[in-house]
């Protein structure tokens, strides 16, 4: 009786453990699956952008130190944003703002409202 | 390319004035210049042009931020004397270079003096965002000279700005320079020399805030008739394969490849080769010399020891040209991007790469390299973490012990055989410490609030033999003098070790040496991990420097007659258990035997804390790793 309950419970940890992993995992990337397929919506932020498509900075969700950080590499209101590329092994974009190309994690993107653009 | 253009640069020779009538404010008797100006603004290319080889690096007191200095060139009858500040986007003293900056304009960085004047470098082609440092360096009442960089590029993509309107703005001259083709550069010889007059500061509206002053920049540009000159095409079109999702990763692997085939195939026959150089010349200069205590100390000590360290130069040479040619091309960014998903499973960021990949050659430049890391926890645990990869002073140990212990049996083919896997292993867990390190670290002591990771990418450009030749000159010199130091005063102990106390007036045989008598004296507390008394000598003789044990062996089983007739490989395979080879390779990888590796982290982080703590670290989880391994390999192995 112990022990096929244990196996089994070890089984219902597992099984809990991967629908976790798998809402999760789907939480979070079906927003953006969504968000790619609908029309241009004012109000979205940064991460939300598809490679090729422009933004114009509204507002930025970061306070002191860290908004004056992203503020140097020009990231202000008003500035125009357009998503250049995906890199390669990992999670990053690069963003090009003026005549720069600034790589940013999708975290940090995800700080930064923009209305999207049709160019 | 308009008309406008031409005539702006067609007088590179005085900068542009706004009015040369107005009141003016003389610049003579400048002694002292610093050059301030964004990251990637081509700053120290004009550094090094304005300086060529006359300068000096070295700290500022009490941080650990670098301060460069030179000398003006191809001025005789005054000197002139160029401070390279950090490279900084303001003057707001969020980062320890911001901080050094503004102490030094304001005159309040103890030790030096406060310059006459400022150069403003910037990047011309991004001239709406690097004007905002401007307020900030305006503020100080110092004499300014702005000079736009890379006025070749901006021409060539048909970016345009008026200069007179610009200087007219801000009331100071404004020179438009190439720092890579030398165009332009007599403005700023002109200007130090006291030859620019202006008509006087403009009163600067008062900006609160970096948010205000990009504000205020983007204004100025726009008065200024600034057209931002079109994207560089050749980097997008170099990005689009170099960060392809296939192609990307592909050729960040093959350069990887390329990078340490060059290091063994090209700088291990230079080694080789200056190895022998230097033994033939220590032989002809110490000939003349009668065997005594004097003679070991001056030539097993102090010779063999510098010898032991310079033989490593020509790889790190070979390593540091690669690196400042991929770091000048701008391609080291990419590979930085690529390589951030990594560094930041442990913690760390892209900015991290370089130095680790420097830590193959050597941990000491690689130490040094992790200064470009702004954070610094992120700096400290790059800083803790290099020395675990595997640098070239693991390979005399590594190579000797598989040879004696590994059968050349082929494992995959013609590709890989047991010897080269075993090989490959202790590369794979230097590794695996390194981020498992960084991982504790950045969880625990290091833990940074979350700053972003955001990386600016260059343009590609070609690296210049004048910048390659003058950087990897200089860490070559660096890593000499530091690691030499150290290392002559350590070999020279050793060596006096070695041959004391005198047995009836001779030295004593090696192991009734001091050292020796330590090597027994340490024998019960190494057993555990399978070594005895000859692997304790040569753990002690290598804490200063790794190879030092290739060395000791070397001594040791020669002045044995039992094994005075067998190879080295086969009197170690006689004397050790495969288990304590094992071992011995495992501890190899994890303990810090290397005395310039913990001097550079010493001055590097101005404290005695870190090295102390890295080394207790290292030298725990060796002790742990190769007791583990006897243990578990003369378990299963028999």
């Amino acid at each position: 009786m112990c022990h096929k309950s244990q196996p089994e419970s070890l089984l219902h940890v597992i099984i809990i453990w991967t629908l976790r992993r798998v809402l999760k995992v789907t939480t979070q990337i079906m927003p953006t699956i969504w968000v790619s397929h609908r029309n241009l919506t004012p109000g979205s932020s940064l991460s939300d952008l598809s490679v090729g498509e422009t933004g114009t900075v509204q507002e930025i969700h970061l306070e002191g130190k860290l908004r004056s950080y992203v503020t140097r590499f020009g990231f202000v209101e008003g500035a125009v944003v357009s998503v250049i590329r995906q890199v390669p092994l990992g999670s990053l974009r690069v963003y090009r703002i003026g005549q720069a190309e600034i790589a940013l994690r999708p975290e940090t993107a995800a700080q930064i409202r923009v209305m999207r653009t049709d160019e | 390319m308009t008309t406008h253009l031409q005539a702006q640069a067609s007088c590179h020779g005085a900068p542009a004035n706004g009015n040369n009538h107005g009141p003016s404010r003389p610049t003579e008797g400048i002694r002292t210049a610093a050059i301030i100006g964004p990251p990637n603004s081509g700053k120290s290319t004009l550094f090094n042009r304005l300086t060529a080889l006359h300068q000096k690096v070295a700290n500022y007191p009490g941080v650990t931020v670098e301060h460069r200095t030179g000398m003006l060139a191809g001025e005789a009858e005054r000197a002139v004397m160029l401070v390279d500040l950090p490279g900084v986007y303001d003057l707001t003293a969020y980062s320890e270079d911001e901080r050094v900056a503004a102490q030094v304009l304001h005159g309040e960085m103890p030790g030096v003096s406060r310059p006459d004047a400022v150069l403003i470098v910037m990047d011309a082609t991004n001239l709406e965002r690097h004007l905002s440092i401007v307020p900030d360096v305006l503020r100080t009442g110092l004499p300014v000279l702005l000079i736009l960089n890379m006025a070749d590029l901006l021409e060539k993509r048909g970016g345009q700005v008026n200069l007179v309107k610009l200087a007219g703005q801000l009331g100071v001259p404004v020179a438009l320079v190439s720092a890579t083709s030398g165009k332009g550069m007599d403005a700023i010889q002109n200007f130090l020399r006291g030859d620019v007059h202006t008509n006087g500061r403009r009163e600067l509206p008062v900006l609160q805030g970096p948010i205000a002053c990009q504000r205020w920049a983007r204004q100025l540009a726009g008065e200024s008739e600034y057209r931002a000159p079109l994207p560089a095409k050749w980097t997008r079109r170099l990005d689009g394969v170099l960060l392809h999702r296939v192609w990307g990763p592909l050729v960040f692997l093959l350069v990887l490849v390329i990078l340490f085939q060059a290091v063994f195939a090209i700088g291990q026959p230079l080694s080789n080769g200056f190895q022998n150089l230097l033994d033939n010349l220590g032989q002809l200069l110490f000939s003349w010399m009668g065997a005594g205590l004097l003679k070991s100390v001056l030539f097993d000590g102090v010779w063999r020891g510098l010898s032991s360290i310079l033989v490593f130069l020509p790889q790190i040479l070979v390593l540091f040209l690669f690196i400042t040619v991929l770091e000048d091309s701008g391609y080291l960014a990419r590979a930085a991007l690529m390589a951030d998903r990594t560094m930041q499973r442990v913690g760390l960021n892209g900015k991290s790469f370089v130095p680790l990949l420097s830590a193959y050659a050597c941990a000491v430049p690689a130490i040094m390299a992790a200064r470009t890391i702004e954070n610094r926890r992120d700096r400290l645990a790059t800083i803790l973490i290099a020395p675990f990869m595997t640098c070239s002073a693991r390979l005399p140990i590594y190579t000797l012990v598989i040879a004696a212990f590994v059968p050349e049996r082929s494992l995959l083919g013609p590709l890989l055989g047991y010897r080269g896997a075993a090989m490959l292993g202790l590369y794979v867990i230097g590794f695996l410490a390194a981020l498992f390190t960084a991982a504790i670290l950045k969880s625990s002591i290091l833990k940074s609030s979350p700053m972003p990771f955001i990386l600016e990418l260059p343009e590609y450009r070609w690296p210049t033999l004048r910048s390659m030749a003058i950087r990897s000159g200089e860490r070559a010199w660096v890593f000499t003098k530091n690691a030499g130091g150290v290392i002559v005063v350590v070999a020279t102990i050793l060596a006096l070790l070695a041959n004391l106390p005198f047995v009836g007036g001779a030295p004593p045989g090696l192991h009734q040496s001091l050292i020796g008598r330590l090597g027994h004296s340490i024998e019960p507390i190494i057993q555990p991990l399978g070594f005895n008394w000859r692997v304790g000598i040569g753990l002690v003789t290598s804490v200063f420097a790794r190879e030092v044990i290739v060395g000791t062996f070397g001594t040791l089983y020669g002045a044995d007659p039992a094994s005075r007739n067998l190879t080295l490989q086969a009197a170690l395979h006689n004397d050790l258990s495969a288990a304590g080879a094992a071992a011995l390779l495992v501890f190899f990888a994890f303990a810090m035997q290397c005395t310039s590796t913990l001097a550079v982290v010493k001055r590097e982080t101005n404290s005695w804390k870190w090295p102390v703590l890295q080394f207790l670290y290292m030298a725990t989880l060796a002790y742990i790793g190769a007791f583990a391994t006897n243990l578990l390999v003369s378990h299963f192995w028999h």
